[in-house]
């Protein structure tokens, strides 16, 4: 009876993930195997584009470097993230909850300006080359190129900025693991490292998987910062410099393909490594794990840690503030701005685009992150908790993961695409008010906040699957068992035993969701609808003040979000270095 | 807690109305429930969208009493309009024979040839109209609107081509600021050139057609033919291109990466320039026009097919082209029919404009002061296949034209090999086979067509550095 169920769900969640994820993809995939349709001309299968691309050495040497970014820049941030969560999960030190969130200062960077804002510090003339002039670590007037050390320079700015996903996913699995289990080790004469390799690694592992696989395939994946470091030879920048022939070269689908597979394949290298024998656990931690009170003195070392990756991840967010408030032109070989001014502020807050723009911002991505929330956890529960056959499981797991791997702007298409074909489909039918939700040049809520959460669904998911990996199933048989109704078990007791990890990946995709770039461009195409980010780019674009102007609008849309997350937290009651324990 | 964190964030979230109101600026009023409203796609920047809507719908207003506004669609630069617009054809316009969009305004006249004529339609204005607006149809030689009757388009203000320099980085290179394009081949600029990708940026494409059709322009004026004269321009090209750091994605960001000191130089469109000077000053920034060998280009308006708002379009055109129309594109703000806001900076391309140039923020008649030379027909023939040339002889293969370049002017015959390297290894006559077997094959051949002729300027490339060790 179970197993049907399970299947009628399978097909149910198949059904949606196809509808809402597959239909735009389907247009990818379709291009790529059959290429672009030609009127009268039936289309034959071939993979001949993908010979082409393995041909030519050019698209080669992009695999090549996508996967080499993604694969150091995951190392560099389990590196970063590690520690920091270990040390917060263990030890109570002055100021934790200030350093618990201001390490996470990397959700909240708007995009293009963070850009701007990097740029700015490392340029030949910029803040860094000043501060080495200053102390005479090179000649005076002599500018240094920190720009040129292109891959390092991705790879490092990429780990600055991914750290967060898996610190949160890190944390979330941390804070389930049973204390007893530590104890027992110790008990029984093991070392601090021999418990963290032999108990605490292997018990956080679902957390290691959840946030590592996403940062390997995001940094796959990533279009911005290779191009911040005018470093072309990567598939995701090949892809997007491709952009302008999708209506007539068949190849950037066939890219686009690649890395979805590419992502499936570092996805499944991930879990062969990280996620084998992730079974359920079979005990939820009865207490918290204690942490340890460390005095003024002891708290100084872990204090120096926090503070150094803190004040690297916030080195973007200063250089946003401080160009925002900077006269144009006048930071420039100096290591701050030469003259101040408040007047970016003043023109970029009484922009008739502020207000409306931050008020679209918050309403799509909550609603998306509440999709997001309703599908992720069911979805989770289907790959963790159903009957289905491995198989299946493995096969949802692996889909789930997919919008990541697909570049925003060819998503934003295929949305634009279908939603125009349903649009026309359903007004032939006359139905016109059916219609007009999916009429994006009218109204593109719908379409967006669609759009928004597909592309977010991973980060709950993978959050909820680990959550309910670290959490026993007999807690909710036992909840059955006692008469409760499903609905009343997800309620009572599945969701607060996994509170965190949903928690996490729902700050992660709403943090995402208001910071997101490619879809807005497209999709929200009425000014009306902009949402923030479309609205930093617009200013952006303005030649001379434009950056300055963008940044003092991020700055805002940073406060906000900053203030979003802090009062959502605040409202849940708990502070925000202590969410993520249950 | 919760309180404090309740009050931030409304004044967070509050500040803008809090300063809209200290500094008097009024909200918008609501619009009229019966408002005309035009639909144009874009990429014009914001201010430009903002002064032309404010101005049209004050002179709608007066003209003829009724309330309009305009719905401006904006989904980034020309090759996303026509990716949308491709879109929208096989769906809503198959459909109701619409794109529910009324106008095209802005991307260049190349965009509006190549990439949208399939979506255009004709628009006729009337003659004396057209002729006060344009008393010759040319300017050096380019058209100022398209010559179909009616036309598919209008051009409605001019672009020129030029380099942004750094001063203060020029100075530590110990260089002149340039004159000529031929100025930034200097070995001394290596690695502190930037260039637009032609690939990716218009302008950028025309700009170095601009550099070749000069180029050849020269050649057959001193006897050597247009066809060497393409070959020179093109090694013009790749000699800059030894010199570039990188080739930027968009050509909006170059005058901002010259002016942060990133690079010493660029080439760039004029208003791009202009407008960055302003802000910086022109102590540390200059722009120049390289005299008789530059291009201007007209930056078009046009009708879509099946525009559902025909007559308002039209009436928009006609606004735009109109003498007060254009004082928007250059006039200081605060003047009589000038901005509100900011200055735009960009050239009218209404003659009558230039008779009082008081009120113009950048008062150069470029009717009057051509810096440009005739350009022609023939001459551009290869601009369809011009950015695949500089992608493989350049783009792709920068690392070895870098290290060519390097090693020519270490050699010992450097003169004899850099001015090989001056001159692409094939012509005109060769470009437009290639253009032609290049627009015939599949995109995969495409692909092996690309790689063939990379490999073919990096055994070039090869050869030279080989030569030079000699």
């Amino acid at each position: 009876m179970r197993k049907l169920r399970d299947f009628i769900f399978f097909t149910l969640i198949l059904a949606i993930f196809i509808a809402l994820f597959g239909v735009p993809i389907w247009r990818v995939t379709q291009a790529a195997f059959l290429g672009l349709p030609v009127e009268n001309q039936t289309p034959q299968f071939t993979l001949g584009y993908f010979t082409a691309i393995f041909a030519d050495p050019m698209l080669r040497a992009g695999l090549f470097n996508s996967v080499m970014i993604a694969l150091l820049t995951t190392v560099l941030c389990v590196l970063i993230a590690m520690p920091l969560a270990i040390l917060a999960n263990r030890y109570d030190f002055l100021g934790k909850s200030l350093f618990s969130g201001l390490v996470l200062v990397p959700l909240i960077l708007p995009p293009f300006v963070g850009a701007i804002g990097m740029r700015q510090l490392l340029g030949r003339n910029g803040a860094f080359t000043a501060i080495l002039q200053n102390v005479g670590w090179i000649s005076p007037g002599e500018p240094f190129d920190w720009l040129h050390f292109r891959l390092l320079g991705i790879v490092l700015v990429q780990a600055l900025g991914l750290y967060p996903i898996l610190y949160l996913n890190l944390t979330a699995a941390l804070a389930n693991i049973d204390p007893a289990m530590q104890h027992a080790a110790a008990n029984l004469g093991a070392s601090r490292w021999t418990i963290f390799r032999r108990i605490t690694l292997p018990l956080m592992r679902p957390g290691l998987f959840a946030g590592g696989t996403l940062v390997l395939i995001w940094s796959f994946t990533e279009l911005g910062t290779p191009l911040m470091f005018d470093f072309y030879i990567t598939t995701p920048v090949q892809v997007y410099k491709k952009l302008g022939q999708v209506t007539a070269n068949p190849i950037p689908y066939a890219l686009v393909v690649l890395m979805m597979a590419g992502s499936i394949l570092l996805y499944v290298c991930g879990k062969v490594l990280l996620g084998r024998s992730q079974d359920t656990a079979v005990s939820k931690a009865s207490i918290q794990s204690a942490t340890t009170r460390l005095g003024f003195i002891k708290s100084i070392p872990v204090i120096v840690i926090f503070t150094l990756i803190a004040c690297l991840a916030m080195l973007p967010h200063v250089s946003v503030v401080l160009m925002s408030l900077c006269a144009p032109g006048t930071w420039y070989e100096s290591a701050l701005p030469k003259v101040f001014t408040r007047q970016h502020y003043l023109n970029a807050l009484t922009h008739p685009l502020a207000v409306p723009s931050v008020r679209n911002s918050v309403m799509f991505a909550s609603l998306s992150t509440i999709v997001d929330i309703l599908l992720g956890l069911w979805i989770a529960a289907m790959i963790v908790r159903s009957k289905l056959p491995r198989i299946f499981r493995a096969a949802l797991d692996s889909l789930a993961m997919l919008p990541l791997a697909v570049p925003g702007t060819v998503m934003a298409f295929g949305y634009l695409a279908v939603s125009l074909q349903i649009k026309a489909y359903l007004s032939s039918r006359n139905m016109p008010s059916l219609a007009g939700l999916f009429d994006v040049q009218n109204n593109p809520t719908l379409v967006l906040v669609v759009a928004y959460a597909m592309r977010r669904l991973p980060y709950v998911v993978r959050s909820a699957v680990a959550g309910l990996q670290q959490t026993p199933e007999d807690l909710e048989l036992a909840s059955r068992n006692l008469g409760a109704s499903p609905m009343l078990t997800l309620r009572r007791i599945t969701v607060p035993l996994i509170a965190a990890n949903l928690i996490a990946g729902a700050l992660l995709a709403f943090a995402f969701a208001m910071l997101e770039v490619s879809d807005s461009l497209i999709l929200a195409q009425k000014e009306q609808y902009w949402p923030i980010t479309k609205a930093i780019y617009e200013l952006f674009q303005r030649i001379g003040d434009g950056p300055f102007i963008a940044s003092a609008l991020g700055v805002w849309a940073m406060l906000i979000l900053t203030l979003t997350i802090l009062s959502t937290n605040a409202l849940l009651g708990r502070k925000m270095g202590a969410i993520f324990r249950v | 807690m919760r309180y404090v964190l309740g009050v931030l964030f409304l004044a967070v979230l509050l500040s803008p109305m809090v300063l809209r109101w200290a500094v008097g600026v009024s909200d918008q009023k609501a619009l009229p429930k019966d408002v005309l409203t035009l639909v144009i796609v874009t990429p014009h920047s914001e201010a430009i969208r903002r002064e032309f809507r404010e101005a049209f719908s004050k002179y709608y207003q007066e003209k003829f009493g009724k309330a309009v506004t305009i719905d401006y669609r904006v989904y980034g630069g020309a090759s996303e309009i026509k990716n949308v617009l491709g879109a929208l054809r096989e769906t809503t316009y198959k459909a109701n024979g619409t794109y529910d969009i009324d106008l095209a305004w802005g991307g260049g006249d190349a965009t509006f040839d190549v990439d949208l004529k399939p979506f255009l339609e004709g628009l006729a204005l009337d003659p004396e109209f057209v002729k006060q607006v344009y008393p010759s149809p040319k300017l050096g030689g380019l058209k100022l609107y398209e010559e179909s009757n009616p036309p598919l388009w209008y051009g409605t203000e001019l672009s020129g081509f030029g380099i942004v320099f750094n001063r203060q980085v020029l100075k530590y290179l110990g260089v002149e600021p340039p004159a000529r394009w031929e100025d930034l081949t200097d070995p001394r600029y290596a690695g502190w050139v930037v260039l637009a990708d032609p690939t990716r940026s218009s302008s950028a494409r025309t700009a170095f057609m601009g550099v070749v059709e000069h180029t050849m322009a020269v050649a057959e004026e001193q006897g050597r033919g247009a066809d060497r004269g393409w070959a020179e321009g093109m090694g013009l090209i790749r000699q800059i291109a030894s010199n570039v750091r990188d080739f930027n994605d968009g050509s909006g960001a170059i005058p901002a990466l010259v002016s942060s000191g990133d690079v010493a130089a660029a080439m760039t469109i004029d208003f791009y320039a202009r407008s960055q000077i302003q802000f910086v000053g022109e102590d540390r920034l200059g722009y120049v026009e390289p005299a008789n060998s530059t291009v201007i280009t007209p930056d078009p308006i046009g009708l879509l097919q099946g525009a559902p708002h025909r007559e308002l379009a039209k009436q928009f055109v006609e606004f735009v082209l109109s003498e007060q129309g254009q004082q928007l594109w250059d006039a200081k703000v605060g003047t009589k029919d000038g901005p509100r806001l900011v200055s735009l900076r960009r050239t009218p391309i209404r003659q009558s404009v230039f008779k009082d140039m008081s009120d113009l923020a950048d008062p150069v008649d470029p009717f009057a002061h051509v810096t440009s030379f005739n350009t022609s027909r023939a001459r551009t023939a290869t601009f369809s296949i011009l950015e695949v040339m500089i992608q493989v002889s350049c783009i792709d293969v920068l690392n070895d034209l870098r290290a060519t370049r390097a090693a020519i002017l270490s050699s010992t015959h450097a003169a004899e090999l850099d001015a090989k390297l001056a001159v692409f290894p094939f012509d005109q006559k060769e470009a437009l086979r290639r253009l032609d077997e290049y627009r015939k094959v599949s995109p995969v051949e495409k692909l092996v067509l690309i790689r063939k002729w990379t490999s073919e300027f990096r055994d070039e490339y090869r050869a030279l550095r080989d030569e030079a060790q000699k």
